[in-house]
């Protein structure tokens, strides 16, 4: 018994971890440290595409331009509109006057590829934004972006038309060398999603998709910007920079508070609601629950259902979280897709770690 | 740990840096029961810090980072496994795992090694990183009553080992990657 006692208090013990773990560990902390704003999807991660971005170092000043719509109203590019299609929905038609693609910015020459801001839409709730790159020497090279390699599938730069072969065999079919492009916008929030499209004449699409928490009417934001070849590691061939463009939310928001008439499925999860009120502007509706979860289920998800019974789609918007308060309670945040919300609504309480779907329950709106 | 869980949900890069740096030794010996290779261990704890760092605002409760990161260290080290596997043919896979040089002087890795990992894996979390049986059983998808029988069955075969002193044979080690 002795030995096994001993055992048990060796498996207990810390161990030397090796250099060769830690230095690669700590690499990887710093870079994160210094990058601190790497964004990912939050969605389907396998029908978009997601890479990392990674800050750039400095902030030049320089004097703002309107960039008008007509340098590139000649041909059909690649906008919000798409973006949304993409997702199976569209743009509310009141949302419409929210989407602008005339964006005051500071207009930067880049050393290989120019960056700019082609649209953006937003309201309290998300805030969506196009950026355009366009390589100085278009017939030299082919932008992809940071997580793609020359192995991966061409589909991975949704080229209109272009399916076959990979990133590596397309590049070589076009006679161009690749080069890798990152932009990265900083609104204060934890996470973005970020799609890549290529143009036909080459350009590189970047819409950006993230939530709106500064919350603010007007705002001046930077967008930073990394340049390389691909393959190149080397900090000091990066070519990074940033600019500044401003934005503004013109959308209106309605704040509903709701309560709860019948609570079986809360009493079932053994949660307690607290507070339900629902953020509506022209565009998306963002959900907020606070309860106490009692029982403490991890997976917990709070999910408003639409007529048909599921959960209303979050089409192009950023999904949700959940965090906890200083109180003890939580708070999920959930953003759906605009639609018409009766003033009875029926949510579902889930766990999705273990699928266990513990009943709904039935809330109204207060007058 | 919630305190940082959050901050890092919300972006802070030191907060995340200072939870990973906290939770080194459970990452180092989670995944060197998979990988017995410091290099691939490297590897793996590597892509986990990105992965979580990538996919934190994911995480629906804070409280649950630690077993949510393990979880996705055991995927990244079977990924690893699972290349190994495809790209080797047996030889090249037994020269892959074979001993490093400090190896001998480590006791948690020769006690870790005496054991197949089903058993290894358990005792560690439970003892090492103080998982309940409920998040173990959460944590590697399998039932309580499992997770339970085999605790049971790694501390038989733990004092087995000490007491006939196999732990030490490294022969023994060789052969276990040779059934599997």
């Amino acid at each position: 018994m002795k030995q096994l006692e001993e055992g048990i208090t060796k498996i207990s013990q810390e161990v030397e971890i090796p250099e060769i773990v830690m230095c690669k560990a700590t690499e990887t902390l710093t870079m994160i440290k210094e990058n601190n704003d790497m964004k990912v999807k939050s969605k389907d991660m396998n029908k978009k595409h997601t890479y990392r971005t990674i800050k750039a170092a400095s902030i030049v000043a320089a004097a703002f331009l309107v960039v008008g719509t007509t340098a590139f109203a000649s041909t059909k590019l690649f906008g919000l509109d798409d973006y949304f299609a993409s997702w199976g929905t569209e743009i509310p038609k009141e949302a419409k006057t929210l989407a602008q693609n005339n964006v005051p910015q500071e207009e930067k020459k880049g050393e290989k590829v120019d960056f700019r801001v082609r649209e953006y839409l937003c309201d309290s709730n998300q805030m969506y934004f196009v950026i355009e790159a366009k390589a100085i020497e278009a017939d030299k090279y082919l932008l992809i972006p940071q997580d793609c390699s020359p192995k991966d599938s061409v589909e991975n730069l949704n080229i209109e038309g272009v399916t076959e072969g990979t990133i590596g065999e397309y590049a070589k079919k076009q006679g161009k060398e690749l080069l890798v492009v990152c932009a990265d916008v900083n609104t204060g929030a934890g996470s973005a999603s970020i799609d890549f499209h290529l143009e036909k004449d080459g350009t590189g699409v970047f819409i950006y998709t993230t939530e709106n928490v500064q919350k603010k009417k007007r705002a001046t934001l930077t967008c930073d910007t990394v340049v390389h070849p691909y393959g190149i590691n080397d900090d000091s061939q990066m070519l990074r920079d940033s600019f500044t463009f401003e934005v503004e939310n013109k959308s209106n928001e309605n704040i509903y508070a709701y309560k709860v008439t019948d609570a079986a499925g809360a009493d079932a999860a053994g949660i307690q609601i607290k507070d339900i009120q629902i953020l509506e502007t022209e565009l998306s509706q963002r959900v907020e629950i606070i309860y106490k979860n009692n029982k403490k289920h991890e997976g917990l998800v709070l999910q408003v259902l639409g007529k048909n019974g599921e959960e209303l789609s979050s089409g192009a918007a950023e999904g949700g979280y959940t965090e906890m308060l200083e109180d003890g309670t939580e708070q999920q945040i959930r953003n759906y897709e605009k639609t018409n919300l009766s003033k009875t609504l029926k949510i579902r309480i889930k766990d999705v770690f273990t699928g266990e779907v513990f009943g709904t329950i039935t809330v109204e709106r207060k007058k | 740990m919630e305190q940082l869980v959050k901050k890092a949900i919300k972006g802070d890069g030191e907060a995340f840096a200072a939870l990973i740096q906290n939770n080194m030794q459970s990452l180092y010996k989670t995944a060197w029961i998979y990988l017995k290779n410091d290099a691939d261990v490297a590897d793996a704890v590597q892509d986990t810090i990105l992965a979580c760092f990538e996919k934190i605002h994911t995480l629906q409760n804070p409280k649950y980072f630690k077993t949510w990161m393990i979880r996705i260290l055991i995927n990244k080290s079977t990924d690893i496994v699972r290349k190994k596997v495809s790209v080797a043919d047996v030889g090249n896979i037994l020269e892959s795992y074979s001993f490093e040089p400090q190896y001998e002087h480590c006791e948690w890795k020769l006690l870790m090694n005496a054991l197949e990992e089903k058993y290894s894996v358990v005792l560690n979390l439970y003892y090492y990183d103080e998982l309940s049986v409920k998040e173990i059983s959460k944590l590697l998808g399998i039932k309580q009553n499992t997770v339970l029988t085999r605790l049971r069955r790694g501390r038989q075969l733990l004092r087995k080992e000490l007491e006939g002193g196999c732990a030490f044979n490294n022969e023994k080690l060789v052969y276990r990657h040779c059934e599997e």
